[in-house]
């Protein structure tokens, strides 16, 4: 099933072959899975968005058409299933913040595997990404993992000409300073200089 | 084409600034100095921020020619902005370390299972709407004849309950709250008695002719006879009024309809009932058949359907969607129901976003 062309699975799935399906799946899983686990803090959040997404292609195959690329238009239902998952757990975090701290939007202590998987600087950064606003995550996201072009990254998102420009700008300004302010993480010395200078800048 | 020029000092909206400033040029006056319409568009001055902008853009190989130009003379003579490309250059490579992501196993599997578990609740999301309001499919006039009269003679009946309930608590209480309690027998006996009814009228097609010719016969009365009678009834033949009178109504029907064929007016009989039973069973009857027991559900479809729910509405244990019926019923512009709630009915409605199935 999974030797057959991706068109071919498309054109099945749209007369309802669930088994074309799966193996649509599997064909994307890996790489849904990963943007929704970098998207979202909790593992099962990225679990339940990938799976969101892929549902959402299943229910919207009948309107896809060939004309749009098939992986842009899989990256648009994978972003808007993690904006809409972390949209309904910050409610949910804000209806429970009258009693408490929801445990979940805490950072989990990281286990032995998660430890080991990670440098601390790649720890760090994933820290800085969960940072930022989920509407600029994405962006950043889509442009240094996936490496998609500002025009596709428009399409993706259906942001305008120019606001992906400056969103990844502030993105990106908006992790060096989080970077900047959790110590030594930019080069040896040169960060102290970039700061002052950065400040005078800034006066000007 | 025009080709840069990156000796300073020699372009005309720099003489003019400079002239302006009064100063032979240092960088630091020049930079200071902008030119209110810069003669050349390269040449145009770059505040700070939009050199960050810049910056990033370049990273991504976004800028054009007359871009990275301006960029340039901009940068070439501003350190903090030196620093700051630096900067970007490390928070890409240490972006780009390869986070070792592994799918969880069964992935796919578990897709599966969701899209399974989404059909078979919608599944028994539309056999419940359509128990609640039959579809309107092709009719003959003759059955929309019958079916008209099947709740007029409905109508009738539930007046007549009202009627009797008043009699039989002998005005104390009014029939609506007495129903509403659920603890007066007459009401809770009418709901199985009427549930018991559309039953049998529902799962069997031949056989419900007959049996319903037969409640029909046995109950040669007029409506009228039935308040007289219901005054000196005990309370638990409520049950057996209640079965009579769906039995009149299925008369009713029977007459309505000219020729009757199993599967046109049983059908329509059930409709009857389930129509009587809809509109007498109280909001959390204690209906032994759990036909109400739950409460109705609801899609909602058009664009901002999600929000109007999170604002109007309110979220269960389950994670399913609430909305107070009378909400339901005043909706907004674009908004709608994909069917109409039971016209009774006031309380939580389990409420579903989506698109209009079919």
């Amino acid at each position: 099933m999974e030797e057959m062309e991706e068109k071919e699975l498309i054109e099945r799935c749209r007369q309802g072959d669930e088994s074309a399906f799966e193996a649509l799946i599997r064909l994307h899983e890996k790489r849904v899975y990963a943007l929704c686990r970098r998207m979202c803090r909790r593992e099962e959040d990225a679990m339940e968005a990938a799976q969101d997404a892929f549902l959402a292609l299943w229910r919207g195959i009948g309107g896809y058409r060939e004309d749009a690329a098939f992986s842009t238009w899989l990256y648009r239902l994978t972003v808007n299933a993690c904006l809409d998952l972390l949209r309904r757990e910050k409610r949910r975090g804000d209806e429970l913040s009258l009693d408490g701290v929801d445990e979940r939007l805490r950072d989990p202590l990281p286990g032995p595997e998660e430890a080991a998987e990670r440098s601390e600087t790649a720890r760090l950064v994933r820290e800085a990404m969960l940072s930022l606003p989920p509407d600029y995550r994405q962006v950043l996201l889509l442009r240094e993992t996936e490496q998609l072009s500002y025009a596709e990254i428009e399409e993706i998102t259906g942001l305008a000409a120019g606001t992906v420009k400056s969103r990844l700008s502030r993105a990106r300004l908006a992790l060096r300073n989080y970077l900047a302010a959790s110590g030594n993480f930019f080069g040896r010395g040169a960060s102290n200089r970039s700061e002052k200078q950065g400040k005078e800048a800034e006066r000007q | 084409m025009n080709q840069p020029t990156w000796q300073p000092g020699n372009s005309p909206a720099e003489q003019t600034a400079l002239q302006a400033a009064g100063q032979p040029g240092s960088p630091a006056e020049r930079q200071a100095a902008r030119p209110a319409q810069p003669a050349q568009p390269e040449q145009a001055a770059m505040s700070h921020e939009q050199a960050r902008e810049e910056l990033s853009a370049l990273m991504d190989g976004e800028l054009n020619e007359q871009e990275r130009r301006s960029l340039y003379w901009h940068v070439r003579s501003c350190e903090a902005c030196q620093s700051y490309l630096k900067e970007l250059m490390e928070l890409r490579a240490a972006l780009s370390e390869p986070e070792e992501v592994r799918v969880p196993a069964g992935f796919a599997r578990s897709v599966m299972e969701r899209l399974r578990e989404e059909r078979s609740a919608a599944d028994f999301a539309e056999r419940w709407e359509s128990s609640l309001h039959p579809k309107r499919e092709k009719q003959t006039t003759r059955s929309r004849l019958g079916r008209w009269a099947a709740w007029g003679a409905c109508a009738a009946a539930v007046l007549l309950m009202l009627t009797a309930a008043l009699r039989m608590n002998g005005g104390g209480r009014t029939a609506d709250s007495a129903m509403v309690r659920g603890d007066s027998a007459p009401a809770a006996a009418a709901g199985s008695g009427i549930a018991e009814a559309k039953q049998e009228a529902a799962e069997a097609e031949t056989p419900a002719a007959p049996m319903a010719k037969q409640t029909a016969e046995e109950s040669a009365r007029l409506p009228d006879d039935y308040a007289a009678e219901a005054a000196g009834d005990e309370a638990d033949a409520g049950g057996g009024t209640a079965l009579r009178m769906a039995g009149a109504a299925q008369e009713t029907a029977e007459n309505g309809a000219a020729a009757y064929g199993a599967g046109e007016t049983a059908p329509s009989a059930a409709e009857a009932d389930s129509g009587a039973a809809a509109s007498t069973a109280p909001a959390g009857s204690n209906g032994t058949d759990g036909v109400a027991a739950e409460g109705p559900e609801a899609v909602l479809l058009g664009e901002g359907a999600a929000d109007w729910l999170v604002r109007n509405g309110w979220q269960g244990e389950s994670g399913d969607w609430y909305a107070d019926a009378a909400a339901l019923r005043e909706l907004p512009d674009g908004l709608s129901l994909q069917a109409p709630l039971p016209s009774l009915w006031s309380g939580p409605v389990r409420v579903e976003t989506g698109e209009a199935r079919r």
